[in-house]
């Protein structure tokens, strides 16, 4: 849309106007024919609707890009200046490297305005943790504060600056491990499902989804498809518990060994030793290897190991690793214990937990445990 | 506030007030048990080993009672109650991997101790 305050002919001078190099009309119409403080404005394409990106003439070569934010609720506020036209060379003037509002997160906003070459397009994409932008004759870099790109032939004017080089390398780096790790992935995941297959389970029994307009959970426990309801353990070894992406899978695979065996197969460290009432409590934070998902490689879980007062067995627990979201706060055996029993969740009143630092609330010893 | 542990079966005992706020309060709630028909107080019930963790009345003092408090579509003897009360007379509590407990009179709340599956990468309550 065309805002300007001369007479109604030059909107329609305008509209009239057809484009040669730059896909938006109205802005090459500014660059050809527009006067000094002319303006266009156009309202940000989806996802972008409270942008209003404004092109001004500043003199009669250049012309300045602006973006006000606007919303219904809290007015409009005052922009920033984004880029300059010179001629048909834009150069960018945002800095920033945070996708939503940095240089090319704003560059692929005023793509999409049609600020670009039309004879040759170019395109933009966000990768891991940069914008890529690729020229029609084959140029791929990341856009830079202080970037120049000629409109009208659709190449870049000046060479990317530092920021740009490290940016791009870095994120093709990222680009190629993630790939890599996630082929690997998807393939021991893709093997473990025919050996559990093969074995006699039932993976699609544990994976929950849609069914009938329900969403239906997964069963827990290990199903079998053979008639006999039995599966074959022995041709499934142990670590595909590190390679299934499904939970419950996971789960069955580890009931069936049991944590112990498990552990035992793991490299671990003690963080704490305890005595309670002459028992023997250890809390180790135990290596545990993920095959199934692309960017963890291992992990480092907390791990109760405790004796059966009565029965005098070994015997390991699972506990949130310290950080997480309702975990301990410290990597104590006390602090292991009393999330275990949920000491923390009885000093509820009416459901309602107070306000206290967790690290307040200490391990209530049992009077008796068994 | 005391506490009880047999296995992963925790029972904080705790005051009147406490106990009231805390676990429901309707008739239809609370299933009482006695030397007489309802013997079998089941605090929990393992649905793996079969085994449970409960006050057999009849090997109780005549006068004893335990009352469970259950929760909101639970079912005594399969669910795991919200609490429970000791009236009259200590009780004690069995289970058929761990040493019995002696419960004095008064309120409890019971608590299944939870873990963290790493593995599966979700917190669960310990299934015996």
């Amino acid at each position: 849309m065309l805002q300007t305050e001369t007479s109604k002919s030059r909107r329609a001078l305008c509209d009239d106007y057809q484009a040669k190099y730059i896909v938006n009309k109205e802005v090459e119409w500014l660059i050809e024919h527009g006067n000094v403080r002319e303006a266009v404005y156009f309202k940000g394409a989806t996802g972008d609707r409270y942008t209003i990106y404004v092109a001004i003439k500043r003199n009669k070569n250049i012309i300045d890009f602006h973006s006000v934010y606007n919303s219904y609720g809290y007015g409009t506020s005052v922009g920033s200046h984004i880029g300059i036209l010179r001629g048909y060379i834009f150069e960018m003037g945002v800095s920033g490297r945070s996708w939503y509002s940095g240089t090319g997160y704003t560059f692929k906003q005023l793509m999409r305005q049609g600020i670009m070459s039309k004879k040759h397009p170019w395109t933009i994409r966000y990768c891991r943790s940069a914008h890529f932008i690729k020229l029609h004759d084959g140029t791929e870099f990341s856009p830079w504060h202080g970037m120049k790109i000629a409109l009208q032939s659709g190449v870049l004017v000046n060479k990317p600056n530092r920021v740009s080089v490290t940016d791009y390398k870095e994120a093709k780096t990222t680009d190629a491990r993630i790939r890599k790790a996630n082929a690997l992935s998807n393939k021991n995941n893709k093997e473990a499902l025919e050996r559990y297959r093969k074995a006699g389970g039932d993976t699609k029994a544990a994976r929950a989804g849609w069914s009938n307009g329900r969403w239906v959970q997964g069963v827990q426990g290990a199903v079998s498809t053979r008639e006999n309801g039995k599966i074959d353990w022995d041709m499934i070894p142990m670590d595909d518990i590190f390679k299934h992406r499904n939970g419950t899978l996971r789960s069955n695979i580890l009931e069936h060994y049991g944590i112990n065996a498990v552990l035992k197969t793991l490299e671990h460290d003690v963080v704490d030793i305890d005595f309670i009432d002459g028992r023997e409590y250890k809390l180790l934070n135990v290596e545990i290897p993920d095959n199934s998902t692309s960017d963890r490689r291992s992990d480092k879980c907390l791990y109760l190991q405790m004796v059966n007062p009565s029965t005098g067995e070994d015997h390991f627990e699972g506990v949130a690793n310290v950080g997480n979201w309702n975990a301990p706060k410290e990597a104590t055996v006390k602090e292991a214990l009393s999330w275990r029993d949920g000491d923390r969740d009885m000093i509820r009143t009416n459901g309602v937990l107070p306000e206290i630092d967790s690290k307040d609330i200490k391990y209530i010893k049992p009077i008796t445990l068994t | 506030m005391e506490k009880y542990q047999q296995g992963d079966v925790v029972m904080f005992k705790v005051d009147e007030k406490y106990f009231t706020e805390n676990t429901r309060k309707g008739k239809e709630y609370k299933v009482g048990y006695n030397g007489g028909e309802n013997t079998h107080a089941i605090v929990a019930f393992g649905e793996v080993t079969g085994h449970k963790h409960q006050v057999n009345m009849k090997d109780m003092a005549k006068e004893a009672g335990v009352t469970l408090s259950m929760g909101y579509n639970a079912k005594a003897g399969v669910d795991v109650p919200e609490g429970f009360t000791v009236i009259d007379a200590p009780v004690t509590i069995t289970h058929e991997e761990h040493d019995p407990i002696k419960l004095p009179t008064g309120y409890y709340i019971v608590r299944i101790v939870r873990e963290f599956d790493h593995i599966a990468g979700r917190s669960r309550y310990v299934a015996d």
